[in-house]
């Protein structure tokens, strides 16, 4: 897990840059500063930010640059999220098997 | 993704668990209950546990043992102080050397539509401090890490 990820996430703006992009796949920086009411350097500014972080891409389409969210950190993200409810996951799990054997116990008793 | 949800809000001396099982209330507070099918679910796979004490009902103590692999031992104990099947559960939990550390767990088997049962187990301990430990202990140790190195990152990003 990259501690960058979470540095770059830690400002609302780009917060809310990444959220946009989640509802609309793919926005140009002019697109992105205008729904966000930001300026244009300012808006820059945050998406350099996070494509250095690894969580946007960015491609080059004649002058203008269209950004998206990069899938792949924020599945990482995910699993070490996951991981940290992993082990009380795994006892509950062992606990729905009980409840399955049980079921089907029952079930053939009647 | 993961089926169990842990809620542990910043600040707060509060855990809450959740999870959906596809079973229907009756069976699964049963089960809950049942002393004799503890060890097959209860904590980390890699401890043995054991049943020492599980007297399900107002007052009746319970006290479950966790063996590793070296032979080491770790106790866990509480009194239950109301029952109500199929629907709650309050019992107090201790890790057995750590008594300054014990929680009040409330579990509310919420019955589903669907044949589906909704586990929820609520635990207060008594400061934010002794919350949070109880959390970091109850993770794998790369967990432990992670999560220390997280405490770090937001303290120097709020120091900034």
């Amino acid at each position: 897990m990259n501690a960058a990820t979470f540095s770059a996430l830690a400002e609302p703006n780009r917060v809310n840059i990444l959220e946009l992009l989640r509802d609309f796949g793919e926005l140009t920086v002019g697109e992105i500063a205008q729904r966000l009411g930001l300026r244009m350097p300012q808006s820059s500014k945050h998406l350099h930010v996070l494509a250095n972080a690894g969580l946007v891409n960015v491609k080059a389409d004649a002058n203008r640059r269209i950004y998206s969210i990069r899938q792949e950190s924020f599945e990482e993200m995910d699993q070490w999220f996951e991981s940290f409810i992993r082990e009380k996951e795994e006892q509950f799990n062992r606990f729905e098997e009980l409840l399955i054997k049980k079921q089907a116990t029952e079930k053939r008793n009647e | 993704m993961s089926r169990t949800n842990i809620v542990a809000e910043k600040g707060t001396q509060d855990v809450v668990i959740s999870r959906i099982f596809n079973a229907p209330r009756e069976l699964v507070f049963n089960t809950y209950t049942d002393p004799t099918t503890v060890p097959e679910w209860w904590g980390p796979k890699r401890y043995k546990t054991t049943v020492d004490k599980m007297d399900v009902k107002k007052g009746g103590i319970w006290r479950f043992i966790h063996r590793d692999g070296e032979g080491n031992e770790y106790a866990f104990n509480g009194v239950y102080h109301e029952v109500v099947s199929p629907e709650r559960i309050i019992n107090t939990f201790e890790v057995e050397g750590y008594p300054d550390f014990i929680g009040l767990v409330t579990i509310n088997f919420e019955e589903l539509s669907d044949g589906k049962t909704k586990f929820i187990e609520k635990t207060v301990y008594q400061s934010v401090e002794g919350r949070d430990g109880m959390i970091k202990a109850g993770m794998s140790e790369g967990a432990i890490e992670l999560l220390d190195r997280l405490e770090e990152l937001l303290d120097s990003i709020q120091n900034v």
